[in-house]
């Protein structure tokens, strides 16, 4: 019986712990600790999706948000357009985006020096190579992130920074 | 396995798993059901804790916020609370028991501004206990269920077998009658069975009755069938015959066929000899072309020759009337010639008279006297000199008269020659016109009959080509009727022999259809 509802347990409870809000509000704060963007006056931030219903709510946190004097503009990029993402500098990930997109995302930021950020399924995307995620540890949020994506979209974090983050290969 | 127990079997199956998936749709029901709860009761009392807390935490004031968070102890299910920062750094925390928990997570804002972050354990156990019951509860249910549609089923599964087993036993006694058709299925059900039973019978009534028209009709198809063997065999012995004839003019037509390819070959060589004919009268046209040419040349020559001699002729005439002309004037010149003589004999004579007068006059004629004797010397010179004069002239004569006789002989020979050139140009005009009507009219009669007999060769080449094609084809056509007529052979001896086998097969199916009793 405890198997059967362990089972059950395990096969319906994955879903996303940290709230939206909270994790939008973390990649603020988290903006003027990246040195790329230290120069930009504006910042422009790209919401990847395959339905386009649940940019809204994240629109909402980010839209003509203002972060130490940088002006951020959102833009939504619909993933099954096989447009290549480029001309923004920082990408999220939203809920609706699966593994199988993860392979040509990363194409995409690494090659035009996009700073990738998964908001869903964030420890299997960051072990797969997005940059930065936030995920569950002891009741609370922990940013991870991958040193070779960081690396390989140029990312260059505040060692302050740095401290607060657990890497993950 | 009979469909008996194959339908129990298969109604039985669909049965657990029928239950099977109902109870695991009500299981994932119940548990969504209180996992919402508990994450409802769990974000509103984060919701409440984090509004309480927000301002202590702007002004972070730490005791403030535990303070905050003792009440929750008294909260059944919670196992701890923690406030943190934007970045996950621990405010405080209140760790109430070390149960596994469900995390309720939600942000603290102020100001319309997230600060921070709570979030909450919830111990499951109370949602799991009731879940255990509940599946329990629901097996229990399920089981009972599954007896109860297993007794129907059963019950179900008789009441339909039933009626099945007694047609099969009915039929199964027919099947052991040896073709006795009087038999009749009893089931007198109004289910399925039932109209079966019915079909059944009316089919065996319907059976009987194609029995015994079999049963007549076999004995007519066995006179048949010993008729159409006898045909059969005539028509094969005709087949035979046809063979024969075939064979032998398939010969005939292989010798043709031999025959006409010689007279093709013949034919080619004709053609290729007219070709060389009509090559070399080509050659001979443009020989006699060449010729009449050469003639029309030779005769322009001629002419000239002609309008040359014509023109010596005239040379001569003027060259014959021109020595005449000076045979007179030497004539008259010889006339001349004597009185310069005759008058040079007469001064010496007189200068003789003179010297001898001189001489008598004595001195005083010795002038004269010298000029008498120079006259006379000039008049023996003079005598001298025309007497010379006279011997040329008399020379010159002859020579001329000469040359007028050669003249004169020359132009004899000219008009003898101009009369032969005349006869040569008349004959120069007859072979023109001769080769002329010759190359027009014989040459292109000859050119336009070899072309027509070259156009008819080839003809009756093409002819015989289609002929030769189709002589090909008649004997293609020979060799299939005669495979076809061995084919048709083959197939008479199989008909006999089917016909044979029938024959044995009506007998035999004739014994059969006796055994059944109509």
């Amino acid at each position: 019986m405890k198997l059967l509802i362990a089972l059950i347990f395990i096969i319906v409870g994955q879903v996303d712990i940290i709230p939206p809000d909270l994790q939008s509000a973390i990649i603020l704060k988290t903006i003027p600790y990246v040195n790329n963007f230290k120069e930009n006056d504006t910042l422009r931030i790209g919401l990847a999706y395959t339905d386009i219903n649940e940019t809204v709510k994240f629109n909402k946190y980010f839209k003509s948000k203002e972060v130490k004097g940088k002006i951020l503009i959102v833009k939504r990029i619909d993933i099954t357009s096989n447009n290549s993402i480029k001309n923004i500098d920082i990408l999220l990930i939203l809920p609706s985006i699966q593994q199988k997109h993860i392979s040509s995302i990363k194409k995409d930021t690494e090659k035009n020096d996009i700073f990738s950020i998964a908001l869903t399924e964030s420890l299997k995307f960051v072990k797969y190579g997005i940059s930065m995620g936030i995920v569950e540890e002891n009741g609370k949020p922990k940013i991870i992130a991958n040193k070779d994506g960081l690396k390989n979209e140029g990312i260059s974090l505040d060692p302050r920074f740095i401290k607060l983050i657990k890497f993950v290969e | 396995m009979k469909i008996s127990q194959k339908l129990k079997f298969l109604v039985t199956f669909s049965n657990i798993v029928t239950i099977a998936l109902f109870l695991i749709i009500i299981l994932f029901m119940v548990r969504n059901s209180l996992l919402r709860t508990l994450k409802e009761n769990g974000e509103n009392l984060a919701t409440m804790v984090a509004y309480q807390v927000a301002p202590s935490i702007e002004f972070e004031d730490t005791a403030a916020i535990t303070n905050s968070l003792q009440p929750l102890r008294n909260y059944p299910n919670i196992t701890f609370v923690k406030i943190f920062g934007i970045f996950g750094e621990e405010i405080t925390s209140l760790e109430i028991s070390k149960k596994n928990a469900i995390t309720i997570i939600k942000s603290i804002e102020s100001n319309n501004e997230v600060i921070g972050g709570i979030s909450i354990g919830i111990d499951p156990s109370p949602a799991n206990n009731l879940f255990r019951t509940i599946t329990i509860s629901l097996i229990g249910i399920g089981f009972l269920i599954f007896v109860i549609s297993f007794i129907l089923i059963n019950w179900l599964g008789i009441s339909i077998t039933r009626p099945i087993f007694s047609v099969t036993k009915s039929l199964d006694n027919i099947s052991h009658g040896e073709g006795d058709l009087t038999q009749k299925l009893d089931y007198k059900g109004k289910d399925e069975m039932g109209e079966l039973s019915n079909s059944f019978n009316t089919f065996t009534d319907g059976i009987r009755n194609i029995i015994s028209n079999i049963k007549n009709t076999s004995s007519e198809v066995d006179s048949l069938i010993v008729g159409i063997v006898s045909s059969i065999e005539e028509l094969s012995a005709t087949v035979e015959e046809i063979s024969a004839n075939t064979s032998e003019t398939t010969d005939i037509v292989k010798l043709q066929d031999k025959e006409i390819n010689t007279m093709k070959t013949n034919i080619d060589l004709i053609e290729s000899n007219t070709d060389n004919v009509f090559s070399s009268i080509k050659d001979a046209k443009q020989y006699i072309d060449e010729i009449l040419v050469n003639v029309k040349n030779g005769t322009s020559s001629i002419g000239n020759v002609e309008k040359s001699i014509n023109e010596l002729n005239r040379i001569l005439d003027y060259s014959s009337e021109k020595s005449s002309k000076v045979s007179d004037i030497s004539e008259v010149l010889s006339n001349i010639t004597e009185n310069i003589i005759s008058i040079s004999k007469r001064i010496d004579l007189l200068a003789l008279n003179a010297s001898i007068e001189a001489a008598r006059v004595g001195e005083y004629g010795g002038g004269f006297r010298v000029i008498s004797e120079e006259i006379r010397g000039l008049s023996f010179k003079t005598e001298d000199f025309s007497t010379n004069v006279d011997t040329y002239l008399t020379e010159i004569k002859e020579n001329i008269d000469q040359l007028s006789n050669e003249i004169k002989n020359s132009q004899e020979q000219f008009s003898k020659t101009k009369q032969s050139i005349s006869e040569l140009t008349n004959v120069f005009y007859l072979i023109n016109d001769r080769l002329d009507k010759f190359s027009n009219n014989s040459m292109n009669l000859i050119f336009d009959s070899q072309k027509e007999n070259s156009k008819i060769i080839n003809n009756f080449g093409v002819k015989l080509e289609s002929f030769i094609t189709m002589s090909k084809k008649v004997f293609t056509s020979i060799e299939e009727i005669s495979a076809a007529l061995e084919e048709e052979t083959a197939s008479f001896e199989e008909i006999n022999a089917n016909s044979q086998n029938i024959t044995t097969v009506t007998k035999k199916l004739s014994g059969e259809v006796k055994k059944f009793k109509t």
